[in-house]
C-alpha cells in the first residue's frame, strides 16, 4: 500500500504528534475517568445530601409549589422543578433570580445548603476539559483531541501496512492491541472532545464571517434555534382552579409512552392564561432525547388539554444527531451498570496511552543499556504527568475535607496546595533514580491520603454519618468511603510488594539486577 | 538535554486559574452618588437589558456578614455605603458576581488589607519545586552526557 519512505514518515509523524498530545490528552482522560462519578463525588462532597433513601418516592407536587412559591416569594412568572434523578436525587425548585431550593424528596424538608460547594466536583471537570489553564486551556485539550484523530487513524493505516508485525516487543504488541480494540471508543471521545474542546470555543471567526461581521458569539446565533426559550404567556389576573400537577404528568405520560420526565416548567403560573411544561427523555431511546433534544408536552393546567407537544416524530434531525453525538460523551441519564463500563474502557484506554509512551522512551534507553548514568527529562516528566496526578488528586480530597471551612479563600489554598504537590511528585520523579522507587514513593503518598480522607470526612461529617450508619442502609455517601478504603489499601499493597511483579521490575535497575 | 518544548510545556501545564465569580455576559456596575450612597446597576452585556428582581447583598470583608440587602428594579438600586471594606453580590439562580465595593467619600472606617496570600505563597512553592528539580535534571543530565 503506502511506500517505504511515505511509511517512514508517518511513523514519525505518529511518534513526534503522539509525544506532545500524550500530555494533555492523558490528564484530559484521566480526569475524564474520575468525573464518570461525578453524581457519586457530588453526593459524597455534599453533607446536605446525606439522607436515608427509601424504596418510593411520596411527594404531591402541587402542595410543594404552593409551599414554596408562598415561603420564599418565587416568581410565578416561570418556576421550573426538576425531579429527582440519578445525577442528583432531590427535587430542585427556582426561578429565573433565586437560589435554587432543594428538596428531600423522602420526607419533603427543605435541604440546608449553605455549606454546599460542589467545589469537587467543578474542579475535577474544569481539569477535564482545560479549564483550569485561563485562555487557551479548552482549545489546548481540543488540539489534543484532532491529535488523538490523527494518532487512530495513522496507528489503523500502520496496522494495516503491517508495520512491524512480528514485533513481539510487550509494549508494542499491547499498545496495538489495545487501542485497536477500543477503536470505537476513542473515535467518538476524540470526535466528540474535539468538537467540545476546539470547534465550540473558536468557532468565533466563521461566526463573523457568516454574519457580515454583525457577531462573534457562535452561541447566540445557534442557540435560538437548538435551544429555543420558552415562551411566557401573558397575565391576565384571573384565577380559576387548576388540576393537579401529578394528574396532568399522568396525562403527558399517556399522550407520550415511555416518557420519563425529568423537569416541570411552570409558566405564568397561578393565572388564567398558566401553561405547563412536562419535559424528559424516553426510556426507550435514551440515546437521541438526551439532554439537547428533549420530549415534552404543553398543557394547559385548567382544561388539561394539550397546548403543544414534541416527541420524536417531529424533533429536529439536527438535534437528533446532536443528542446521540453528545450521549457517548456524557451518558447523562446513565446509572452505575454503563459507568462500570465505561471505566474499564477508560482505564484501559489509559493503560494503552502509557504503553505508547513506553515503546519511545524505552527505545531512547535501549542504547545505553548498560549506562547506570542514564537520565531522560521527557522521562521524568511524563512519570510526573501520568503517576504524579495520581497521589495529587487524592491530596485534594483530603484537604476538602481537612481544611477549616472558615479559612479565607479556602477553595484557592486547595487548588494552590494540588498544583503544589503536583510540582512536588516532578521533583521526586527527577530526584530518585531508580523509576520503581518513583512509582513507590507515589504509591505511598496516594495510600496516606486517601486513608487520612476518609478520616477527615467522618471527622467532619459524623453526625450526619452516624444517622446514615444507625439507618442501615448503604448510602453513596458511605461506599464512597469504602471504595477509597479498598484503594487505599491497594495502593498501600503496591508500595509494599511492587518490586516482585517482574514487569515493573524490568524497569527498575536496583531491583532486577 | 532539556527540550525547549517540554518546559513550555511544564510552564503552561502549571499555570493556574484562580478567577472566581464571573458569569459571562452579565456586567455588574457600581456608581457614587452623592450623601455616601451607591448606585448598582447590573444588565446582560449584549443587549443592555438590566436584570430586574436579583438581590443584591453587601457582604463584610472582615466576618462574611450582610451589611445591606436589596433587589434591582430596572433603574438599577441605590444603597449605603457601609463602615467597613465590602464585596458586593449579585445573586443570579445559582451564581453570584462579586465585585469589591467602593470607598465612602472619608475613607472606611475598618478597611481590610487585601491580600492574595493564598495565590503568591502557592506560587512561589510551585516556583522552588520547578526550580529544584530543574536544577537537578540538569545536572544530572551533565553526568550523563560526560559519561558517554
Amino acid at each position: 500500500m503506502l511506500n517505504k519512505l511515505n511509511l517512514k514518515y508517518l511513523i514519525k509523524a505518529h511518534t513526534q504528534l503522539g509525544l506532545f498530545a500524550i500530555f494533555f490528552f492523558f490528564i484530559s482522560a484521566f480526569f475524564g475517568t474520575i468525573t464518570l462519578f461525578l453524581p457519586q463525588i457530588h453526593t459524597w462532597e455534599n453533607t446536605s445530601r446525606y439522607f436515608t433513601y427509601e424504596k418510593e418516592y411520596n411527594y404531591k407536587l402541587d402542595e410543594l409549589v404552593k409551599r414554596t412559591i408562598k415561603e420564599e416569594d418565587f416568581n410565578p412568572n416561570f418556576i421550573e422543578i426538576k425531579l429527582p434523578s440519578y445525577r442528583d436525587n432531590v427535587i430542585a425548585i427556582n426561578d429565573p433570580s433565586s437560589r435554587t431550593k432543594y428538596i428531600n424528596p423522602y420526607t419533603l424538608k427543605m435541604l440546608d445548603t449553605t455549606s454546599d460547594n460542589s467545589f469537587l466536583s467543578n474542579f475535577f471537570n474544569d481539569l477535564h476539559i482545560g479549564r483550569n489553564i485561563p485562555k487557551i486551556g479548552q482549545l489546548l485539550m481540543g488540539i489534543a483531541s484532532i491529535l488523538i484523530i490523527f494518532l487512530t487513524v495513522s496507528g489503523v493505516i500502520l496496522y494495516l501496512n503491517k508495520h512491524k508485525q512480528n514485533n513481539s516487543n510487550f509494549n508494542f504488541k499491547w499498545h496495538k492491541n489495545i487501542s485497536l480494540i477500543l477503536l470505537p471508543y476513542i473515535i467518538v471521545f476524540a470526535l466528540t472532545g474535539s468538537v467540545l474542546g476546539f470547534m465550540l470555543s473558536s468557532a468565533s471567526p466563521f461566526a463573523y464571517a457568516a454574519t457580515k461581521t454583525e457577531t462573534s458569539n457562535m452561541r447566540s446565533l445557534v442557540g435560538p434555534i437548538i435551544f429555543p426559550k420558552d415562551e411566557i404567556p401573558k397575565k391576565s389576573v384571573v384565577f380559576e382552579k387548576f388540576q393537579s400537577i401529578d394528574g396532568l404528568i399522568n396525562k403527558a405520560k399517556e399522550s407520550i409512552p415511555n416518557l420519563e420526565v425529568k423537569t416541570i416548567k411552570l409558566l405564568q403560573w397561578n393565572d388564567k392564561n398558566a401553561r405547563i411544561k412536562i419535559e424528559g427523555y424516553l426510556s426507550n431511546n435514551r440515546i437521541i432525547t438526551g439532554r439537547v433534544n428533549r420530549v415534552y408536552v404543553i398543557l394547559n393546567p385548567i382544561s388539561g388539554e394539550i397546548i403543544k407537544k414534541k416527541d420524536l416524530s417531529n424533533s429536529h434531525i439536527g438535534n437528533k444527531s446532536l443528542s446521540a453525538f453528545y450521549f457517548f460523551h456524557f451518558i447523562a441519564d446513565e446509572t452505575l451498570f454503563v459507568r462500570l463500563i465505561y471505566l474499564v474502557l477508560s482505564l484501559a484506554f489509559l493503560l494503552s496511552l502509557a504503553l505508547g509512551f513506553l515503546i519511545w522512551s524505552e527505545r531512547k534507553a535501549s542504547k545505553y543499556q548498560d549506562n547506570r548514568d542514564y537520565f531522560n527529562f521527557t522521562g521524568r516528566f511524563a512519570i510526573t504527568i501520568m503517576f504524579g496526578v495520581i497521589p495529587a488528586t487524592a491530596l485534594i480530597l483530603v484537604l476538602y475535607w481537612a481544611l477549616p471551612s472558615e479559612l479565607f479563600q479556602r477553595m484557592i489554598w486547595i487548588k494552590g496546595i494540588f498544583y503544589s504537590f503536583w510540582a512536588f511528585t516532578l521533583l521526586l520523579s527527577v530526584y530518585y533514580e531508580d523509576i520503581l522507587d518513583i512509582l513507590k514513593a507515589l504509591a505511598f503518598f496516594t495510600s496516606v491520603f486517601l486513608f487520612s480522607t476518609i478520616i477527615a470526612h467522618i471527622m467532619v461529617a459524623k453526625t450526619s454519618i452516624a444517622t446514615l450508619v444507625k439507618a442501615g442502609t448503604m448510602h453513596t455517601a458511605l461506599s464512597f468511603d469504602l471504595v477509597l478504603l479498598i484503594l487505599s489499601v491497594l495502593f498501600f499493597l503496591f508500595y509494599k510488594y511492587s518490586h516482585k511483579i517482574k514487569f515493573l521490575a524490568k524497569h527498575s535497575r536496583r531491583y532486577y539486577a | 538535554m532539556l527540550n525547549k518544548k517540554i518546559l513550555l510545556l511544564i510552564f503552561i501545564a502549571f499555570l493556574t486559574v484562580l478567577e472566581a465569580h464571573k458569569i459571562p455576559g452579565i456586567a455588574l456596575e457600581l456608581e457614587k452618588l452623592e450623601n455616601d450612597k451607591i448606585h448598582i446597576n447590573a444588565f446582560f452585556k449584549r443587549s443592555k437589558r438590566p436584570l430586574v428582581g436579583n438581590e443584591v447583598r453587601l457582604i463584610s470583608m472582615f466576618d462574611n456578614r450582610v451589611l445591606n440587602i436589596g433587589k434591582t428594579t430596572k433603574k438599577g438600586l441605590i444603597l449605603n455605603i457601609p463602615n467597613e471594606s465590602y464585596w458586593v453580590y449579585l445573586l443570579v439562580r445559582d451564581n453570584d458576581i462579586v465585585v469589591d465595593g467602593i470607598a465612602p467619600k472619608n475613607g472606611f472606617i475598618k478597611t481590610v488589607k487585601k491580600d492574595k496570600i493564598a495565590f503568591i505563597y502557592s506560587f512561589i512553592i510551585i516556583i522552588i519545586f520547578l526550580l529544584l528539580s530543574l536544577i537537578i535534571a540538569y545536572k544530572k543530565s551533565i553526568n550523563f552526557k560526560k559519561s558517554l
